[in-house]
């Protein structure tokens, strides 16, 4: 399921597919169980990460799988299952957020440096190479961390998607029902703002 | 593209994130590397904007709790009489 893995390494036993029908066709517990089993851990870890708290986390899984085993038989079986369930997974935890009170919305431009006639003109200061101490590194990971919660729902799910859970951008763009372009654009976004939050950090530091 | 007509807010608007992610098309990845040879500012981003997907990347999965498995299978059993 990630992209991280250079190979993906299928899973022992039947195919998730194999499985999908014996639990449409005759509703096979053993092989729920097992779809359960194979894919908690992930739903879990997006779920956690889109939600921002292991109560809503919880939450979420547990309306997830209830979902898969009830709307079972309106999957097609057109994209992976996997996709299916993380797109399940995703819009449970959006309905999580939609009920919170609205953070100020960043625009793009709030997150981009300044230019004048295209120009970039701020002062950049090169930190790339601060995270080799690894204190530090851990420091900057909590940082990235608190920053992800402050991302809007839409682009929190594109990044979280992608950048941790490591799926490719055409995968997140079928879960999250929006083109390539779309995926990228919200991924892009995302990660500038990281890096506004990264860079205020190491400015705090070297103050 | 043209080569004339590309700048630093271009190269970062619209091309940093395929470089990063090596999705990039060739010949754009030419122009935008002669433009980071010469431009301090925008090398600078370029490797601080690396830099946050490689530690973001390098952020382990939390663990889920062996409790939260077991009371999903309690919650599944209630609802449905399985797993």
């Amino acid at each position: 399921m990630s992209s991280k893995q250079t190979k993906k390494r299928a899973p022992k036993g039947p195919s998730d597919g194999e499985l999908v029908r014996r639990l449409k066709e005759s509703g096979d517990a053993a092989a729920f169980e097992e779809l359960v089993s194979r894919y908690e851990a992930k739903v879990y870890h997006l779920a956690l990460r889109l939600t921002g708290n292991q109560q809503d986390a919880e939450e979420v899984l547990q309306d997830t799988f209830l979902q898969v085993y009830n709307k079972i038989k309106t999957f097609r079986g057109e994209a992976a299952f996997s996709s299916w369930l993380y797109r399940v997974a995703a819009n449970f935890a959006y309905m999580k957020l939609r009920h919170r009170k609205a953070r100020p919305q960043v625009s793009l431009e709030d997150v981009l440096p300044n230019f004048e006639n295209g120009r970039l003109v701020d002062q950049i200061t090169d930190w790339s190479g601060r995270p080799d101490d690894e204190a530090v590194r851990d420091e900057a990971k909590g940082i990235i961390l608190a920053a992800v919660e402050e991302l809007p729902p839409n682009n929190k799910a594109a990044f979280v998607l992608r950048e941790m859970e490591g799926l490719a951008n055409a995968e997140v763009a079928k879960i999250l029902g929006i083109t390539v372009p779309a995926v990228k654009s919200r991924l892009h976004w995302a990660r500038l703002f990281l890096r506004k939050r990264l860079a205020e950090y190491f400015e705090r530091r070297t103050e | 593209m043209n080569p004339q007509k590309f700048n630093c807010k271009y190269g970062i608007g619209k091309v940093l994130c395929d470089y990063a992610d090596g999705t990039i098309d060739p010949a754009v990845k030419r122009i935008f590397e002669k433009h980071l040879e010469g431009c301090e500012p925008c090398w600078a981003f370029m490797r601080t904007y690396s830099t946050t997907i490689r530690l973001t990347r390098e952020i382990p999965a939390e663990e889920m709790p062996e409790e939260m498995r077991k009371r999903l299978r309690n919650f599944l059993k209630e609802q449905i009489g399985s797993p």
